[in-house]
C-alpha cells in the first residue's frame, strides 16, 4: 500500500538527478525486486537475472536522461532496459534457456523451499511449481514476457503494455495464447511424471 | 446465455480483477458448470492460477544479493563525482574563452586608439587662381602628408586626413582643433630627403606672407594681414621638405592653452 507522502518514481528520479544518494537508493529498493524476477523468469539463470538487474540501474544512472515521463512510466522504462539486456545476451549466447536440457542448472538459484525432509503434500506442491518454472521458460519469448509481467508480476495489462511497449490488446492475445500453452505444457508434463518407468 | 467459444475467449480473464463486470463473470462460470467441455478447461485455469501464486510467494523469496546495491551506489557516486568535474570543466573553459575574448577585444582596441587619436578630418579647399608651382609635385594618399600635384597649373588639395594630430600646437602656443581648411602639401624647392613627405613631422607655423613667395604659392591670391598659417614637414634633421597653407578664417579656430 502507497502512503501519502510517499514521493512518486519521478520524484525521486529527479532527486537521483539532481545528485540526491537516498533518493537513488529509495529507487532502487522500490524497483529492483519485480526487475529482478522478471529477469530471473526470462533468462531461468539467477547470475543472469543479478547481471542485469545491475545492468538495468547502471544505465539510468549513466544516462538519467533518456528516461521521457511523457512515454511512458518509469517501471516500463526499467523493463525496456531488461529486456534490451536480456536479448542481449541471447543474441551473444545464441541460446534462450537452459531448463529444458539442464534443469539443475537452475533450480538451486530458484528454490527457496524444500529442504528434502518435507511432508509429501510440500514436496508435491514443489514438483507442480518445479513444473511450472520449466514449462514458463520453454514458452516463447514474447508469450513468456506478457505471462511474467501479467501473472506473476501481476501488472494490468496497460502497465504490461507500456513494458512491452505494445498496445494492450497484443498483451490480451499474448497472455490468453501464454496460458493455453502452459496449460498444455503442465499437462504434458505431468503426464509425463505419471507414467511409470519401464520395469517398474 | 453464453457459448462455448465466448467462454473460451474470457477464460484467461475470468480471474483477473477489474478486468470483466461482474455479471460477465458470473455467465461464464455458469456456462461452465453446464458444458461438458467448458467445465474441465475452467478446473484447469483455476488450477494454473493456483501454480502460478504458488511461484509467485516462492519467488517473493529471491533476493537481489547486497553487493549489487554497493556496486550501484558506488557507481553512483562516482558518476555525480565524474559530473562534477565535468561541469568544472565546462565552467573553466568558458571562463577561459571569455577571457580571450576579452583581452583579445583589449588588445585590438589598444591597437585602434592610437590610430584615431591621429587621425583629423582635413576639409577640402581649393586653392585659386592657379599659381606658379613646381612641375614635379605630385599628391600623396590619405594617412599620409598631402602633395599637390601642380602639374595642371593649379593646386588640387585631396580630401584626407591629416597624419598628424589634430591638436597640433601652433607657433603661438594655441592649439588648432580638428576640422580646419588646410590645402594639400608642396615639396620645397630644396627638399631633398623625399621620404620626409611620407614618414616626416609636421609642424605648424605662422609665417609672413612675403616669404610664401620662396616657396612658390601664390601669396598674391591670399588675403588678409601680413602672416600666414601653415604646416611644414620637416625631415629627421629638421629640414623643411614640403608645406601646405592652413586657412585662417572659416576653418581652423585657435584655443589658448
Amino acid at each position: 500500500m502507497k502512503r501519502l507522502n510517499e514521493p512518486t518514481d519521478e520524484g525521486l528520479l529527479g532527486q537521483m538527478m539532481a545528485g540526491d544518494e537516498d533518493a537513488f537508493l529509495q529507487l532502487y529498493r522500490r524497483k529492483h525486486p519485480a526487475l529482478y524476477r522478471f529477469a530471473l523468469h526470462m533468462s531461468g539463470n539467477a547470475a543472469v537475472a543479478e547481471d542485469v538487474t545491475q545492468e538495468v540501474f547502471m544505465a539510468l544512472i549513466r544516462d538519467t536522461g533518456r528516461f521521457d515521463p511523457a512515454r511512458g512510466s518509469l517501471g516500463g522504462f526499467l523493463f525496456g532496459i531488461a529486456r534490451n539486456h536480456l536479448r542481449k545476451r541471447w543474441e551473444q549466447e545464441q541460446r534462450y534457456v537452459p531448463f529444458a536440457d539442464d534443469p539443475d542448472e537452475v533450480r538451486p538459484a530458484l528454490s527457496t523451499t524444500g529442504n528434502g525432509n518435507g511432508r509429501h503434500a510440500d514436496r508435491y506442491d514443489e514438483e507442480a511449481t518445479e513444473r511450472l518454472r520449466r514449462a514458463i521458460a520453454t514458452l516463447p519469448e514474447n508469450y513468456r514476457e506478457a505471462l511474467v509481467l501479467c501473472e506473476l508480476e501481476e501488472m494490468s495489462y496497460e502497465e504490461a503494455a507500456a513494458a512491452l511497449e505494445c498496445p494492450v490488446g497484443t498483451v490480451r492475445s499474448r497472455l490468453h495464447r501464454a496460458r493455453a500453452l502452459l496449460t498444455e505444457k503442465v499437462r504434458d508434463e505431468r503426464r509425463v511424471d505419471r507414467a511409470p518407468a519401464v520395469g517398474e | 446465455m453464453m457459448d462455448c467459444s465466448q467462454f473460451r475467449e474470457l477464460l484467461a480473464d475470468l480471474d483477473r480483477p477489474g478486468v470483466l463486470p461482474a455479471e460477465v463473470r458470473d455467465r461464464a462460470i455458469v456456462h461452465a458448470e453446464l458444458c461438458g467441455d467448458c467445465g474441465p478447461l475452467l478446473t484447469e485455469s483455476e488450477s494454473l492460477d493456483a501454480e502460478l501464486r504458488r511461484l509467485i510467494v516462492q519467488n517473493s523469496h529471491s533476493r537481489v544479493p547486497m553487493r549489487i546495491e554497493s556496486d550501484l551506489l558506488k557507481a553512483f557516486r562516482d558518476q555525480k563525482a565524474a559530473q562534477q568535474r565535468e561541469s568544472v570543466g565546462w565552467f573553466a573553459a568558458v571562463i577561459g574563452i571569455a577571457a580571450m575574448v576579452l583581452l583579445s577585444v583589449g588588445f585590438w582596441m589598444y591597437r585602434a586608439m592610437p590610430q584615431s587619436h591621429g587621425q583629423a578630418l582635413v576639409d577640402v579647399t581649393r586653392v585659386n587662381p592657379p599659381a606658379p608651382v613646381q612641375p614635379n609635385a605630385r599628391a600623396i594618399d590619405n594617412h599620409q602628408p598631402q602633395v599637390a600635384d601642380k602639374s595642371a597649373g593649379s593646386i588640387e588639395p585631396v580630401r584626407g586626413k591629416a597624419s598628424k594630430p589634430a591638436t597640433n600646437l601652433a607657433a603661438d602656443g594655441s592649439t588648432v582643433v580638428a576640422s580646419e581648411d588646410a590645402s594639400a602639401f608642396i615639396p620645397l624647392p630644396d627638399a631633398d630627403y623625399p621620404a620626409s613627405l611620407d614618414d616626416g613631422a609636421v609642424v605648424r607655423v605662422e609665417m609672413p606672407r612675403a616669404d610664401l613667395a620662396a616657396f612658390g604659392l601664390p601669396v598674391e591670391a591670399m588675403e588678409g594681414s601680413g602672416t600666414v598659417r601653415a604646416d611644414l614637414i620637416v625631415s629627421a634633421d629638421g629640414t623643411p621638405q614640403a608645406i601646405r597653407l592652413v586657412s585662417q578664417d572659416n576653418g581652423s579656430t585657435s584655443a589658448q592653452q
